[in-house]
């Protein structure tokens, strides 16, 4: 028995020890306290890991070290991998490690968790750093102010950025004998002549059907396409809700005559193929999209005949594309707050933004420079000179998505109960009170703290 | 049942830019194994996989080892406030992991243990109530004469709990060994939270960068799954008996 006993104790024991046998990485980071700007110093920048993007963000800090190297500073930039399926996921693993006083000295995070880093004052303002060292003259300074930028003050620098343009599909308007939409964004093609055009290339096809248009009729695609009528997007100036004024429920109505129609799909069709998957199939003319998707388009022109253009907007006037941003920012709690900005100023620099670029991820650059390289790369020699310029000059058209402490929160609500209005259980008047609750709920339920 | 399982194969056999293609076929020609390929030749695979076996074999060793010998405790022997302290474990099922997280990772990171395997193993191991509370169930219907008799031989406790009732309890210890195994093998959030290196990510983290914020490689995805789940495959297969007889006999569900 006693043998058994010790055994199990010698097993147990063996057990332990090798469980530490994973060994804590040392921390990067020089510890708090060290001499700061003196010694070498390792600055460590947190990153989304995937597959296919994480290559693009290592050039883009390998040339960083570099720039910082060339210029004789002692500072290394290293990536934390995050491997988080999204960034709520991303977000708590930061802030675990920014309560246990490890926070990153940097890292990109998405728009959407913009509002609340800064509420809970877990980024620096980087304003003084902005406006003294940075050469603005050298990025599009538009799309800093609709990223992390609140009273005034910069609390992220944007990492690249994704917008909305309209796909479509030239087969099947040439099949169809309707003219293309516009890619002039200062006059694009209006909602009415969208309609039209829909309605002409729906129709029932072998196999199920072919549609028209289909944008989702999210609060930031509403927001665009209100404010293109002379509203705004989601909120007045004040911060107040505005998703059942009368232009709101233009746009929802507009919609829901589409959907009605045959011209739009429902969810009900989207739920058994999503609509990027129904317009690679030639089964949807015309989409709207973000530009994430320039690269597979570039990659789809030698089996498609796909054209680019400005999102439907009133007859005459600008259209507005909402603009999804990512940022770098500094956490709080950097011990090296001199030696992260310097890291930084190198990562965003026009060598740190071409090695991303060549890479062909992390959006368009905000970098003036290498912003039309990129979009060139992304479409390839194949697709058209006016579809290439169309989706260069939707960057002078972009807006901001109006984040704040709910905004998120409310959009996942919304989203979920859409489905109600899309298969037609009530009307778009209706639903648009309801999203406009949605807001109110959340902005009295944020405001009571 | 098997539907999806096959449609799991089928995906990781195609081509990605296939893999959505309407209208979907049964059998998409040619098979191709790249994505295998892929998927094994990607960064940190291999270290990964034995990662995620070292943590699971270790937890499922522990976790049955240190459940047990408590159960054993609570059912058997009777000692002042076993009922509070069986209670009190019990308990810890109650309290949702999320509220947990911040102030476990704060206490893990004074001590050093975060970018190792001890947060992922040692509190299962210490604390789990659900292995205490199906084992002890299942000891408690074990006659005390049993006990007696073995007591009248001459056995101590640790003889009785190592001769007597853990061969009595086999069903429901391979139950909670294969539960154990599983929930360790595909634990994705505990990894994320508390490994930062690269060399000490799991299956499930190395598996995600196949997900992009915008998009999803189905047949990267599928063929990782295939890999994923093959080994919790054979296991099922080997315990099969005694771990239905093991879920029949305590209502477990699983």
């Amino acid at each position: 028995m006693k043998k058994t006993l010790a055994l199990i104790l010698a097993l147990v024991l063996a057990l332990s020890i090798l469980t530490g046998c994973g060994q804590a990485g040392s921390s990067p980071s020089t510890p708090a306290g060290a001499d700061k700007e003196d010694g070498p110093v390792t600055i460590r920048i947190a990153m989304m890991n995937s597959e296919s993007e994480i290559a693009g963000w290592e050039a883009m800090i390998q040339a960083a070290n570099e720039k910082l190297a060339a210029v004789g500073e002692q500072i290394t930039i290293e990536i934390q991998k995050i491997n988080a399926s999204d960034w709520p996921e991303y977000y708590q693993k930061v802030a675990a490690e920014m309560a246990a006083g490890n926070a990153p000295d940097l890292g990109r995070v998405a728009e959407s968790f913009m509002p609340t880093l800064i509420d809970r004052g877990q980024v620096i303002d980087l304003t003084e750093h902005v406006q003294k060292d940075l050469d603005q003259s050298q990025y599009f300074m538009k799309t800093f102010e609709n990223a992390a930028f609140v009273d005034g003050k910069y609390f992220g620098l944007p990492s690249g950025l994704y917008n909305y343009v309209l796909y479509y599909n030239k087969d099947l308007f040439d099949a169809a004998g309707v003219a293309y939409p516009s890619s002039d964004w200062n006059n694009p093609s209006s909602f009415e002549e969208i309609e039209e055009m829909a309605a002409k290339l729906s129709m029932d096809v072998e196999g199920g059907r072919q549609y028209g248009f289909f944008a989702g009729p999210y609060m930031a695609e509403v927001g665009m396409f209100s404010k293109a009528l002379g509203g705004s997007s989601v909120f007045d100036d004040e911060g107040n809700p505005i998703m059942n004024s009368a232009i709101t429920k233009q746009v929802y109505n507009w919609f829901d005559r589409m959907l009605k129609a045959g011209s739009m799909p429902t969810p009900a069709a989207t739920d058994i193929m999503d609509s990027m998957t129904m317009f690679t199939n030639d089964r949807l003319a015309m989409t709207v999209d973000g530009t994430w998707f320039l690269g597979m388009m570039g990659g789809l022109a030698d089996s498609m005949n796909i054209g680019i253009a400005a999102v439907p907007g009133a007859k005459g006037s600008p259209a507005y594309t909402s603009q999804f941003v990512d940022s770098f920012v500094m956490f709080t709690g950097t011990p090296h707050q001199e030696a992260a900005w310097k890291a930084l100023a190198a990562i965003i620099s026009r060598e740190g933004f071409e090695a991303l670029a060549a890479t062909g991820v992390g959006g368009i650059p905000v970098q003036r420079e290498v912003s039309n390289q990129v979009t060139d790369n992304l479409l390839g020699e194949k697709f058209s000179e006016e579809g290439k310029n169309c989706a260069k000059n939707s960057l002078d058209f972009t807006l901001k998505v109006p984040y704040n402490a709910y905004y998120q929160q409310a959009d996942e609500r919304v989203n979920n109960m859409m489905g109600e209005w899309m298969l037609g259980q009530i009307s778009p008047d209706d639903f648009a009170e309801q999203v406009q609750q949605i807001l109110l709920d959340f902005k009295a339920e944020s405001e009571k703290g | 049942m098997l539907f999806p399982f096959f449609w799991m194969v089928k995906t990781a056999l195609m081509p990605n830019k296939v893999t959505l293609n309407y209208p979907p076929k049964l059998l998409e020609l040619p098979i191709v194994i790249d994505n295998f390929v892929k998927v094994l030749r990607s960064e940190g695979m291999t270290r990964s996989i034995f990662n995620s076996f070292f943590i699971a074999v270790v937890s499922t060793a522990g976790v049955l080892f240190f459940c047990s010998i408590a159960a054993y405790a609570f059912s058997k022997i009777r000692f002042r406030h076993s009922g509070f302290l069986f209670g009190a474990i019990f308990a810890t099922m109650l309290i949702p992991s999320q509220i947990l997280l911040i102030p476990m990772y704060v206490i893990f990171a004074k001590i050093h243990w975060v970018d190792t395997f001890l947060p992922l193993i040692v509190p299962q191991i210490l604390i789990n109530g659900y292995g205490v509370f199906l084992l002890r169930q299942f000891m408690v219907g074990i006659p005390d004469s049993y006990i007696e008799a073995a007591k009248l031989d001459g056995l101590g406790h640790f003889g009785i709990y190592a001769r007597i009732m853990l061969p009595l309890c086999k069903p429901p210890i391979i139950t909670l060994g294969v539960f154990t195994f599983i929930g360790n093998w595909n634990n994705f959030f505990g990894a994320l939270i508390y490994l930062d290196s690269e060399k000490n990510f799991t299956l499930p983290l190395v598996m995600n960068v196949f997900r992009t914020q915008y998009t999803v490689e189905w047949g990267t995805m599928m063929a990782g799954a295939t890999l994923t789940v093959l080994p919790l495959i054979v296991i099922y297969l080997f315990a099969q008996k005694s771990f239905i007889e093991g879920i029949a006999m305590t209502g477990v569900k699983g």
